[in-house]
């Protein structure tokens, strides 16, 4: 099979975004935000109050990019190896013998993150980073592309964990759902059943294709102009005081990994500060902690846009 | 009497130096001043009888120390100046109040420099001061200041005032921003207005009409002066103290003229508060509406451009005799 | 002027604490009892709780004053002069201090800091005081800066404040080199009866040098222009005594106007003096001066007296001969009285010389000193008797210069030779690191003076004939050896030789630093700027340089500040399209700074249809441009810039 031009992988990531949006109806900011993501090689975090169609957006993206999909329910009960696996003494063989958990595949959904206890929230997060896992003084690879979307509920919901910041910064970027448009919901509520639609979903990708896509966004070259526009905004987060901290230049790399991918994504060889602001507030928003409220604010880091030139 | 010779040139001078313009203005050293504040003074007057003392006992340490005073002075002063020096200011369009209200002057700051700025204050004549605590190398803020509007009419926006006396306030620094926006002051709408009189058309004169047999009874309310007596509900006003009025509506889409004549009776402002209240309550309605004043006249309409005019022509009405 | 915010009980804690640092000088120096209280109620404040601090009443602060201002009163008796002045200054702060709660109350501290910071200097102007002055003067400019920006932190306000004075110093340095100085005050000094210090001019008796001998505190310095004279002949002249009353010599009580003529034997030697201040109104000079300056007079005992005290650190310059001969023979008279009836052995002593000449006279005076096996003591036996002269050359024969001046005078006026006691300094250390000598108190010395028919005024030092080692080598020296004592100055013990260079060098830095920083006169302004070719404070040329450093410093300072961090330098196409920008605000139109170029051009569409094409084709050759770095789309931009109305 000869590589596949970049022109016909953007169209098939296009067809994908469109099935999406046929699935997930009304969002095609964070479906794209979310494809961005995948592309960018990060993990998505989620955030919003139930049933506004996280797990399903997450199940559709891994059908219709051709991934395997796990997912698994986070509670508090929920321990760390049942997450990676178990090494079990197998008699007959006379040697322990390793039973790969559900965190063992492509496209891993920790439904509810926020539900379960630091131990196990740090195991998965460790396993995100490194992208592989230790047991028993073993370690075993995770498949290739690996792409953790977790889903988390607004922490004034009772009986959440939330997660500390040192783990919030592994996720590059983070979305909201919100509530559909009312046109949208008039549509979900007309149409079929999501769950049948999910069925029918066929992937459109493969895994060779989402490598080679992965591979297109990283050579992507940055103008110094941008650059300059990046740097502005990481030393404002700096600066301003009413952060506790700024931005860490992981932050900063994942923002450039993260604009990369949604110029491509939007067809474009070259990066433009339009991109970056698009990108700004799912990358910053969750790294960013207000002073006053000592939360996550959002709206200071969509204020930031307004209050940094572009060079 | 002297104070205001002396204000009016020094008024058109200072209109001279910053003429209004749009868009962001940045502020070159030409348009900013800078003068002791009576603390400065006090500072000044303080190191003056340190020099003369120490000149006097002959103590170098003291002379010395004195001009440290005046240096320090001096650093204060420059750095007084380039607190300011180099901001980009911008009055954004202001949206149109009614009158007793406050307009909301939004003013963008710009830093331009690679300095931070502290603790400006915009202000101009009336408006209680806005405060900037600190602005960041590159950035930009935005200040409200409140400007009460008493009265309608277009107001052109006063000249605004940004001012510092930072780092030690021994010196005020200060420009000025001219900006060729006017603001629209609305009359105020009358609270609870009589409802309009229904369903005349552009004709002109006092002709009185009574509902239509179109018009849908839409309810009760209270009596208020200038009701017709017509419009009087008898009937379930005898069953308590209060006279009531039966109200009906126009079914949607039909519409209503509002006449200079129907509130000819007010005073001018009152009768403009009315016309206003009426207005809104259109609007509100989604309902289209015509104005007929004795100088201008809009035919009827909906949307929220329509309400716009309509609503200038109220805040410029001036009635011809 | 908007109403005055309140302070913060930090803030008033603050102030509080800068008040303690700038008060300490003066309190130091004030009666312990009243400094005492003064610092109790600053540290009261300080440590109060916040919300007492808040609280405290109007009146408080009222009572505060009176009450202080009472025990000023109490201690120093008057509420004006220069020690009175300030303790009242202290108190009057640390009122007002209680009652500070406005921005505006706390102005008024911060002036009154600034102002107490500069009067610490009335105390003394040593390196050490000036460093409490930079330290205090650098806390209240930092204070000054929170006081109006609460945003600011405790190390940034630090740094800022350092900065701010760091910039102010060349100022201050052009001024304090041009700024003309007063060569006299314009109101006289209050009458301050400070501690004496070094020498008396009103009386010598035995044991009054003695206990200089254990002061190492320097008298002065003094440098010699050219090659410096021998130990042995550095006798530093200073009160003359010609009344013995039998136990102690006293200044003559008329002096007749004109000192007698002197005739220069020897080569002149120039030097110059820093004295520190001692409070009397002599001066010290190289025993026999012959030039001075103006401000001094020679009296007729060829004393160099002063018209005011010296109180403040005086440098001048002199020269004097090392070999003379004076003329005329005023003073003799008085300086062949005795007190009648005592000491009936010297008197007989001494007659038995009647027959030889005066200068054979005074030689077999110090024959028999030679020969009589007197020595030299710090620690001699009390003398007691009524003929005290007799005890000490007949029966203790141990003493120190005194003894022996005396002594020798009373012998010689016996045997009829005008003979008269002159006090000083002999010897000094020599600092090589600034080349010059340090006297200190401990080389106090007595010596006499006796009248030659031919002559004239004549020195002798009955000392060196019994010690001669104490003259040659210094005191130091022939005293280290014999007396381990430990009421030896530190430093004239000669063990510490570390210790002895240190302070030499420091000796050496606080000589330059009184030389240049504090005796920085009228006169050696002049100095300076006569090499600078400025002769009068009118004349053009001082203009030139005072006007000339003037607009150097505030012309480096704008440039520093206005033109420092100039706008990000630009790229070409970033620059076009700034150019395109400008054309777009006739159409009222203005890009935002933080709105994206695409942002803008859709904006711009809406506003101005029929320009949407070129403005979309501008914008997409400028992001080309200016993000993908295209050369072509730059020459391309440049042309449609150009084209665009």
């Amino acid at each position: 099979m000869s590589p596949p031009t970049p022109h016909s992988l953007l169209q098939q990531l296009h067809a994908a975004e469109q099935q999406l949006n046929q699935i997930i109806v009304g969002k095609p900011q964070a479906i794209r935000l979310a494809l961005a993501c995948v592309l960018a090689q990060g993990h998505l975090l989620i955030e919003d109050i139930p049933g506004v169609g996280k797990t399903t957006l997450a199940h559709a993206l891994a059908q219709v990019l051709g991934l395997a999909f796990a997912r698994i329910q986070f509670t508090s009960d929920l321990l760390p190896a049942d997450l990676l696996g178990v090494s079990v003494y197998e008699r007959n063989e006379a040697r322990f013998h390793f039973h790969p958990g559900p965190i063992f595949t492509q496209v891993l959904l920790a439904d509810e993150i926020n539900r379960a206890t630091a131990k196990t929230q740090s195991a998965l997060l460790e396993a995100m980073a490194e992208r592989q896992v230790t047991l028993d003084g073993q370690t075993h690879s995770l498949p290739a592309p690996f792409f953790v979307i977790a889903t988390q509920n607004p922490q004034q919901q009772i009986g959440t964990f939330p997660l500390p910041e040192s783990q919030l910064d592994r996720f590059l970027l983070r979305i909201e759902l919100g509530y559909p448009s009312p046109a949208a919901e008039r549509a979900l509520l007309e149409g079929t059943d999501r769950q049948v639609l999910l069925q029918q979903t066929s992937p459109l990708l493969d895994t060779q294709h989402l490598i080679a896509a992965q591979t297109a966004i990283q050579q992507l070259t940055l103008s110094p102009a941008l650059l300059d526009y990046v740097q502005a905004l990481i030393a404002h987060t700096r600066r301003d005081t009413q952060f506790v901290y700024g931005l860490s230049p992981r932050a900063a790399l994942g923002l450039v990994h993260a604009s990369k991918a949604w110029a491509w994504l939007n067809g474009r060889n070259m990066v433009l500060p339009d991109d970056v602001q698009h990108v700004f507030v799912a990358v910053a928003g969750h790294r960013l902690i207000s002073k006053h409220s000592h939360r996550n604010d959002f709206a200071a880091a969509q204020q930031i846009l307004t209050q940094v030139a572009i060079p | 009497m002297i104070k205001s010779t002396i204000n009016k040139p020094w008024q058109r001078w200072i209109n001279r130096r910053h003429p209004a313009r749009s868009g962001p203005q940045a502020i070159r050293h030409q348009q900013l001043y800078i003068l002791p504040t009576r603390y400065g003074f006090a500072y000044s007057i303080m190191v003056l009888t340190l020099l003369v003392g120490a000149l006097n006992y002959q103590l170098n340490l003291g002379l010395l120390f004195a001009f440290l005073l005046i240096g320090i002075g001096q650093t204060v002063m420059f750095k007084s100046y380039a607190n300011l020096l180099g901001l980009r200011l911008e009055a954004l369009p202001i949206s149109a109040v009614f009158a007793g209200e406050h307009a909301a002057v939004l003013i963008h700051i710009e830093n331009t420099k690679n300095i931070s700025r502290s603790q400006l204050q915009v202000s101009c004549r009336h408006s209680p001061i806005a405060w900037l605590a600190n602005l960041l190398p590159w950035e930009t803020q935005d200040v409200t200041l409140r400007l009460p509007c008493p009265q309608r009419g277009a107001v052109s926006l006063p000249r605004l005032r940004l001012e510092s006396t930072q780092p030690m306030a021994l010196f005020c620094c200060w420009s000025y921003l001219n900006s060729p926006q006017s603001l629209w002051v609305y009359p105020a709408p009358e609270q609870n207005p009589p409802p309009p009189p229904i369903g005349r058309g552009p004709s002109i004169g006092p002709t009185l009409s009574s509902s239509n047999g179109q018009d849908e009874f839409n309810g009760l309310r209270l009596f208020q002066r200038g009701d017709a007596k017509h419009a009087i509900a008898w009937k379930h006003s005898a069953h308590g103290e209060q006279l009531l009025v039966k109200q009906f509506q126009s079914p949607a889409g039909q519409s209503i003229y509002f006449h200079w004549a129907d509130v000819q009776g007010l005073a001018l402002e009152h009768a403009l508060s009315r016309l206003c209240a009426w207005i809104l309550a259109a609007h509100a309605r989604e309902q289209a509406y015509g104005l007929e004043l004795p100088n201008a006249h809009f035919a009827p309409a909906s949307g929220a451009i329509h309400q716009q005019r309509c609503l200038m022509a109220l805040a410029q009405f001036t009635p011809t005799r | 002027m908007s109403m005055s915010r309140q302070l913060s009980p930090q803030e008033q804690q603050q102030l509080g604490v800068l008040m303690l640092l700038v008060c300490l000088p003066h309190l130091m120096m004030q009666t312990p009892w009243l400094s005492g209280l003064l610092g109790l109620l600053l540290l009261t404040y300080c440590g109060l709780r916040p919300q007492w601090r808040t609280q405290i009443p109007r009146h408080f602060s009222l009572l505060l004053a009176t009450l202080s201002l009472l025990l000023v009163n109490q201690v120093h008796q008057t509420l004006i002069g220069r020690e009175a002045g300030v303790a009242v200054l202290i108190a009057l702060c640390i009122s007002k201090l209680y009652e500070t709660r406005s921005v505006r109350d706390a102005h008024a501290m911060l002036l009154l800091a600034f102002f107490a910071t500069g009067i610490s200097f009335l105390h003394g102007q040593a390196p050490w005081q000036a460093a409490l002055a930079g330290l205090a003067l650098v806390a209240t400019v930092c204070i000054a800066l929170r006081l109006e920006n609460k945003v600011l932190t405790l190390g940034i306000s630090i740094k800022t404040a350092i900065k701010i004075c760091l910039q102010a110093i060349p100022l201050a340095i052009l001024l304090f080199i041009l700024f003309p100085r007063l060569p006299a005050p314009l109101w006289s000094l209050p009458n301050e009866t400070a501690a004496r210090t070094g020498l008396s001019g009103d009386k010598m008796s035995p044991g009054s040098l003695n206990q200089l001998i254990q002061d190492d505190r320097i008298a002065f310095r003094a440098q010699f222009n050219g090659m410096a004279p021998r130990q042995t002949q550095l006798y530093w002249r200073g009160p003359v005594f010609d009344q013995f009353d039998g136990q102690s010599w006293l200044p003559a009580t008329a002096h007749s106007s004109n000192p007698p003529p002197i005739i220069a034997r020897g080569p002149q030697v120039n030097y110059s003096i820093t004295l520190e201040p001692h409070q009397q109104n002599w001066l010290l000079a190289l025993d026999l001066p012959t030039q001075f300056p103006q401000s001094a007079m020679l009296n007729s005992q060829l004393q160099l007296i002063q018209r005011s005290p010296i109180s403040q650190r005086l440098r001048y310059t002199a020269s004097s001969t090392l070999h003379w001969q004076t003329l005329g023979n005023a003073d003799t008279a008085a300086a062949l009285q005795l007190p009648p009836s005592l000491n009936p052995k010297t008197v007989s002593l001494a007659q038995s010389w009647q027959q030889q000449a005066p200068a054979q006279r005074v030689q077999s005076g110090l024959q028999w000193l030679k020969t009589q096996h007197f020595s030299y003591t710090l620690t001699p036996p009390l003398l007691e008797k009524k003929d005290r002269i007799d005890e000490f050359l007949f029966e203790s024969k141990q003493g120190y210069c005194e003894h022996y001046a005396s002594a020798f005078a009373v012998l010689m006026r016996a045997a009829n030779v005008p003979a008269r006691i002159v006090t000083g300094y002999q010897g000094g250390q020599f600092n090589p690191n600034g080349n010059y000598y340090m006297i200190r108190q401990a080389d106090a010395h007595a010596w006499v003076e006796v009248w030659l028919p031919e002559q004239g005024w004549q020195r002798v030092d009955p000392t060196f004939v019994v010690s001669p080692t104490r003259i040659e080598n210094g005191f130091e020296n022939s005293f280290a050896s014999r007396l381990q004592n430990d009421a030896l100055p530190s430093l004239l013990s000669r063990n510490a030789t570390f210790i002895k260079a240190m302070r030499l060098q420091l000796d050496a830095w606080v000589n330059h630093w009184n030389q240049w920083v504090i005796a920085y006169d009228s006169q050696r302004q002049l100095n300076l700027l006569q090499r600078l070719g400025i002769n009068d404070f009118l004349s053009w040329r001082f203009l030139l340089y005072l006007c000339g450093g003037l607009l150097l410093i505030l012309g480096g300072f704008l440039v520093y500040f206005l033109h420092r961090n100039p706008a990000q330098p630009t790229d070409m196409a970033s620059q076009l399209f700034a150019r395109y920008c400008k054309k777009l605000h006739r159409y009222q139109l203005y890009q935002a700074p933080h709105e994206t170029a695409s942002q803008f051009a859709v904006r711009c569409q809406i506003a101005q249809p029929e320009l949407a094409a070129s403005m979309i084709e501008i914008t997409n050759l400028y992001l080309a441009a200016r993000y993908a770095q295209d050369s072509s789309a730059l020459a391309q931009l440049k042309i449609a810039i150009k084209r665009f109305a």
